[in-house]
């Protein structure tokens, strides 16, 4: 019996070290969403998207859906080319290491949904949210709605969803 | 007995690559897709104009670069935790020998 608490509480610090390591990730994450809140505006003085030629906005944001589908695409390699299958075994742990490969796929989702979000934001300016109409709303409440609906998407670590085919 | 039997251990060699495949994964593959908006910018300069497509170009190079440093980062501290837990496991298969 006694060796087999012993067993259980070595067991039981490698599992504290995975845990303490979640804290350090959840700080890190913190610290991007931060930076990704104010990373897209572009300008908060009424600019945010002045200069822009309308007919160019889908290949823009076409440019922008690429490259976020080649992050998006090298991230998912995390689950299906990286395994622990051959490297530990113990259902604590490698759940424990499975959530940190979650945490790091989060930083980078993070950044992808700010982007996703901005993008959307240069339809409306140009077509409006309903597509029929573009300049409806003011710049200032653009640049605030970039920043709320990328950071409020980043603390639920859900990607952004594009409202807008075009 | 094969490590894929084990219900609890560590596989050193395994782990060496599970954690080379993290390197590649996340250092390599994954800083290179970022590091790649040459599209999205040459996008935004063929239909946009001014002060502001610049602004956004800055903005995200200066927003990619934080993000891959923020990947190596956590990459780093995650690797050194897995070594830590590596030689937890390995000292506990060890001294198992000298309490039993």
């Amino acid at each position: 019996m006694a060796l087999e608490k012993w067993v259980k509480n070595q067991a039981g610090r490698a599992i504290d070290t995975v845990q303490n390591l979640g804290d350090k990730f959840s700080s890190t994450i913190g610290s991007v969403q931060g930076y990704l809140g104010s990373a897209f505006e572009v300008a908060k003085n009424g600019e945010t998207f002045v200069g822009i030629n309308y007919e160019k906005v889908g290949s823009i944001r076409g440019a922008i859906k690429t490259y976020v589908g080649n992050v998006q695409t090298e991230l998912g390699k995390l689950n299906t080319e990286a395994s622990t299958e051959n490297a530990v075994k113990g259902s604590d742990v490698t759940e424990a290491i499975a959530q940190y490969v979650v945490a790091v796929d989060k930083v980078a989702q993070a950044y992808v949904s700010a982007l996703l979000a901005y993008s959307d934001k240069m339809y409306e300016y140009a077509f409006g949210e309903d597509g029929k109409g573009g300049m409806q709303q003011s710049q200032s409440k653009l640049s605030e709605n970039i920043s709320k609906d990328a950071s409020g998407l980043s603390e639920s670590a859900e990607v952004y969803q594009e409202k807008h085919d075009y | 007995m094969d490590f894929s039997e084990a219900q609890f251990g560590v596989n050193i060699m395994g782990m060496q690559e599970y954690i080379n495949d993290l390197n590649t994964i996340i250092l390599t593959n994954v800083a290179e897709a970022l590091r790649n908006t040459q599209e999205v910018e040459a996008a935004v300069r063929a239909g946009w104009h001014g002060a502001a497509p610049e602004q956004f170009i800055a903005n995200l190079n200066k927003a990619k670069e934080q993000m891959i440093e923020k990947l190596k980062e956590l990459q780093k501290t995650f690797e050194t935790e897995l070594k830590g837990i590596q030689s937890s496991i390995l000292d506990m298969d060890a001294n198992l020998v000298e309490e039993e």
